[in-house]
């Protein structure tokens, strides 16, 4: 399990970031701009390295940077499922463009993914997103199964005043340790694997509110069963 | 203001559903034949191989807490392709209650690592939406008025379900939301099959004959088809030709094709100086796979440019002597027209 002494430092610039205190020298641009967006193949098959906030692929538009995979038996409805009794309420939907393979064409996939609580929230939760090529909730190869995306991201007062989000890699880490509850720990492999979208602490604005970066660059893989 | 830890266990909401395991030859009348065949039975390195070849017997799953298994071994050297390649087809039947409301999901897997997913979509008095996805058929939809479905799906295993030596295949079954499937039945003509066919959807054929025979310093053509899986159109489909030593790709050695919907044909022209054996190697490129195809071409001595200039210098020479001897007749005909004058 990832500690979380190794980002109070930067959690505390954040929260400090976000009272206006340490962002003088430099205004946060208006939109969130990913640093590494690139796209990034499994086997066969490719994905752009962040969700977006609509279906266009530009730096400017990403929401967050991808950091789960759940594969080998992996579905949006199963890996929801399974993590339900930690994440049972909806938010607003993201996309992400991939593209399966055999199927040899890039689509958006839309979800809304799932996180602790829902409006009126008191403090930070967890949320994430999972995408698959829309038509079949899941992607398949013969080296990753049956796999899936996911984003993640924690919500600060989400939908009211006062409202941030951010800091993916803390939330990665409780959505892994949720999955191995779900499936088994020897089933999460903690950001073992690099998917090219490290990104720097730092403060943006996106939607209006604060968007905190905190993101490492390598992926949580689950195993699921 | 930062995340706090959670207390996972004090948000924590009772798990809706549970994964339902179902152990294989678990259910009434099922003996231990069925439910653990020896290690040693090993599957085919060709051609398929039933689960009633390893002893088991068409059964109904009843639901278990412990997965089931059938085990069996597969032959030395399996691995997962380049060459060799195993595939699960997949023929089970599921039952689903009447006040099913709700996913179920039907997997199937070779040492734990999944190569079947069936997703049964259910809501009381409606038909039953069921859908899959594989590297042989892509995404496939289907609906179904009754509520006994019989499924046949293939696909490729993964690349970790296949190695060397003892196996297991195991089913499951997870009910999501409502879902209430009462049976599911496995029957015993799935099987796996070793095959030399790619998982991949571009193949590359080369023309088996060239006509004509190519003849030396004479352009040929070597052809070729490539074709894409029904239905999965491959992009960003490129060729190029390599030839051996002593022969020349005459038309350009690269040719961009672009999307490939179904079957596309095409040719290569090229020229040997001299006869003898040569290959031509052809590279495809996709957004999907790279096959490549080597042709061997026997190029003939062009016996008509040997024999042309040999007709030439024969007809010289025989015009010229020709000539010889028309010439003295002439001459003397001319001087005597020369006499008569004067």
């Amino acid at each position: 399990m990832r500690s979380f002494r190794t980002s109070v430092l930067f959690r505390l610039l954040g929260a400090l970031s976000c009272l206006g205190l340490v962002t003088v020298a430099q205004p946060p641009p208006a939109t969130a701009g990913a640093s590494n967006l690139t796209i990034v193949g499994l086997d066969n098959d490719e994905f752009w390295n962040y969700d977006f906030y609509g279906q266009t692929v530009d730096a400017g538009n990403v929401d967050w940077a991808v950091d789960l995979v759940f594969y080998n038996n992996a579905n949006i409805n199963k890996v929801k499922n399974a993590l339900n009794p930690w994440y049972s309420q909806t938010g607003g939907p993201k996309y992400e463009y991939m593209r399966d393979g055999p199927i040899g064409t890039f689509q958006w996939d839309q979800d809304s993914g799932r996180k602790i609580t829902g409006c009126p929230p008191t403090g930070w939760f967890e949320h994430y997103r999972v995408y698959a090529d829309p038509s079949d909730d899941s992607m398949y190869n013969v080296y990753y199964g049956y796999y899936v995306l996911g984003t993640t991201h924690f919500d600060y007062n989400d939908g009211c005043s006062g409202a941030l989000a951010g800091y993916s890699e803390t939330a990665e880490g409780w959505v892994a340790q949720h999955s191995g509850e779900a499936w088994g720990t020897n089933r999460v492999f903690y950001s073992c694997c690099t998917l090219y979208n490290s990104e720097a602490f730092r403060t943006e604005t996106a939607g209006g509110i604060p968007h905190i970066w905190e993101n490492d660059g390598n992926a949580t893989y689950v195993s699921v069963p | 203001v930062e995340p706090e830890p959670h207390s996972p266990h004090a948000k924590a909401l009772p798990i809706l559903l549970a994964t339902v395991l179902v152990a294989l030859g678990s259910g009434a009348g099922l003996g231990d034949r069925a439910y653990a065949a020896e290690p040693t039975n090993q599957i085919k390195s060709a051609g398929q191989t039933r689960l009633s070849d390893l002893g088991f017997s068409t059964a109904d799953v009843v639901q278990s807490p412990d997965r089931g298994h059938v085990s069996f071994a597969f032959p030395p050297g399996a691995e997962q392709g380049p060459d060799n390649w195993y595939l699960l087809n997949f023929h089970f039947e599921v039952e689903i209650g009447a006040d099913s409301d709700g996913i179920a999901l039907v997997s199937a897997a070779t040492n734990d690592r999944s190569a079947a997913q069936v997703q049964f979509e259910t809501h009381p008095g409606q038909s039953v939406k069921y859908s899959s996805l594989s590297l042989i058929a892509g995404r496939t939809e289907s609906t179904s008025e009754s509520r006994v479905v019989d499924v046949r799906f293939s696909n490729y295993l993964q690349q970790q379900g296949v190695a060397p030596g003892p196996a297991q295949f195991s089913v499951s079954l997870e009910q999501i939301g409502g879902a209430r499937i009462s049976r599911v039945t496995l029957f015993s003509d799935t099987s796996f099959e070793a095959t030399r066919s790619s998982p991949f959807s571009l193949s590359l054929t080369p023309a088996k004959a060239i006509n004509p025979t190519p003849t030396s310093g004479r352009p040929f053509y070597v052809t070729f088809t490539l074709r894409v899986q029904q239905g999965r159109p491959v992009d960003s489909v490129a060729i190029t030709a390599t030839a051996s030593n002593g022969l020349e790709v005459v038309s350009p050695a690269r040719q961009d094709i672009g999307s490939v919907g179904d079957i596309y044909q095409g040719r290569f022209q090229l020229i040997a100086k001299r006869a003898g054996e040569y290959e031509v190697g052809l590279h495809a490129q996709s957004s999907i796979n790279r096959p490549a195809a080597t042709v061997r071409v026997r190029v003939v001595e062009d016996h008509a440019s040997r024999v042309t200039p040999l007709f030439v210098a024969f007809a010289t020479v025989l015009a010229g002597v020709v000539l010889i001897l028309l010439a003295g007749p002439l001459r003397a005909r001319l001087r005597r027209r020369s006499q008569v004058r004067q």
